[in-house]
């Protein structure tokens, strides 16, 4: 056999060898990822765990936790992949940029959740990472935790992760509330606060996360949930506290409802790096 | 000479089509006016705890406002509006903008978001749409009091991807 045709072969035999992967993984690998949550007050923060409401009133909390569940990155499929626009945003939406529109309602809404809607029941978000997180998340302990993903994070298949989603199941706190609107709040000597309340829902975040031959492989992920020193603003006090204390444990109360739906509407943060 | 005027009349017509043709100058992205201006204090202002004519006054337009606040206490700034006016308000501490009112109505705030461009620096900006002339309030609070960095600008040239 002459040279050439030896070289073809040899050609040939190396290229197949190169593409003998899993099919539907090895698109990525996942580094290092951690989770944190914590309590940050922010601009309200009365120091050692408390925090100053829009009503004035003071809390301060001994301690916080949340039951989780699931953290999934997520891509949407189905529905013919229907997109929009930002320069062009679709009915109900006004300005878009950074990945998310504004409703006509004022509320932030991420371009994953307004893809999906134009989608309509054609569309479902499908996991793409799932990390159990199993146990209560203590919001003033501080620190982080390693994130073990379900599978083998070495073998990602290819994906347009959109959205990162964490079960939450039930939110705890205690502490106590004090002060509050001049003449009509609880005043300087405060009384206990206790929370309990079992609730079904997310907290979530939008991000840009494409897995793909053409992106740089190994993926570094940091989520943090941070349940911020607004979270006790409009809850009227003073009318919870009439038997000296403040307890909420039924969603049906507004104040409950409320404070359920600020600790939600928290959002993930999330820092992703990449690498070859 | 007919010839050479013919050729001048042909390349000025052209040249002024052109410059029709849509040689605007550029809206610098606002956010990015305001990232670059976050380090700058501005005009200082402190806050007043009534809303009234003698309220201080913010301005709408290119440059910032540094705002002192007393500690736990709300504090109001004032803005004047002239008519339908877009606008954006970045400010450089998050949770400290509680509020807006035009004269003793309140009004409601979007959900703010952080300026993408500098989100460290300036971790939250809101779409304002003042569909009325008049004095507009901001109410401000702040836990311990002390500066909070704002600037209040059009919103022109914001907000497309």
């Amino acid at each position: 056999m002459s040279p050439h045709p030896l070289r073809l072969v040899a050609l040939v035999a190396a290229l197949s060898a190169g593409c003998t992967f899993t099919p539907g993984g090895g698109f990525g690998t996942l580094g290092e990822a951690t989770f944190a949550a914590a309590f940050e007050p922010g601009a309200r923060d009365l120091g050692d765990g408390g925090a100053l409401t829009d009503l004035l009133y003071r809390v301060h909390l001994d301690s916080a936790t949340l039951s989780a569940g699931d953290l999934v990155l997520a891509e949407l499929s189905g529905g013919g992949g229907a997109s929009f626009d930002p320069a062009a945003p679709p009915p109900g939406y006004t300005l878009c940029h950074g990945g998310h529109c504004h409703s006509e309602d004022g509320a932030l809404v991420d371009y994953a959740d307004i893809e999906a809607e134009l989608a309509g029941g054609a569309a479902s978000f499908v996991p793409v990472l799932t990390f159990p997180l199993s146990g209560d998340l203590d919001l003033l302990a501080g620190g982080s935790v390693a994130l073990d993903p379900v599978g083998d994070g070495s073998l990602l298949p290819a994906a347009e992760v959109s959205k990162a989603t964490l079960d939450v199941s039930r939110i705890r706190l205690a502490g106590s509330v004090s002060g509050g609107p001049e003449g009509s709040g609880i005043g300087e000597i405060g009384v206990p606060l206790a929370v309990d309340l079992e609730v079904s829902g997310q907290v979530g975040a939008g991000l840009d996360l494409p897995i793909a031959r053409d992106e740089d492989p190994i993926i570094d992920l940091s989520v943090r949930l941070v349940v911020d020193g607004t979270v006790f603003d409009g809850i009227d006090f003073a009318p919870l506290s009439a038997s000296g204390e403040v307890i909420l444990d039924a969603l049906e109360e507004e104040a409950a409802a409320a404070l359920a739906a600020a600790v939600l509407a928290s959002g993930l943060e999330i820092d992703l790096e990449r690498s070859r | 000479m007919m010839i050479r005027n013919a050729h001048a009349a042909r390349w000025l017509l052209t040249a002024g089509a052109l410059a029709l043709a849509g040689c605007e100058p550029e809206v610098e992205d606002p956010a990015a006016h305001a990232c670059e201006h976050v380090s700058e204090a501005g005009t200082a202002v402190t806050a007043s705890d009534v809303m009234d004519a003698n309220t201080p006054e913010i301005v709408l337009g290119e440059e910032p406002h540094t705002v002192t606040l007393a500690a736990a206490t709300p504090g109001y700034v004032r803005v004047e509006i002239e008519g339908d006016t877009a606008a954006l308000l970045f400010a450089g501490t998050a949770d400290v903008v509680q509020g807006l009112f035009h004269g003793t109505e309140e009004e409601s705030l979007p959900e703010p978001s952080p300026n993408d461009l500098c989100a460290e620096d300036i971790p939250e900006h809101y779409d304002l749409d003042f569909h009325e002339a008049g004095s507009y309030y901001l109410e401000l609070l702040s836990a311990q009091g002390g500066d909070v960095w704002l600037l209040l600008s059009s919103a022109e040239g914001h907000g497309h991807e």
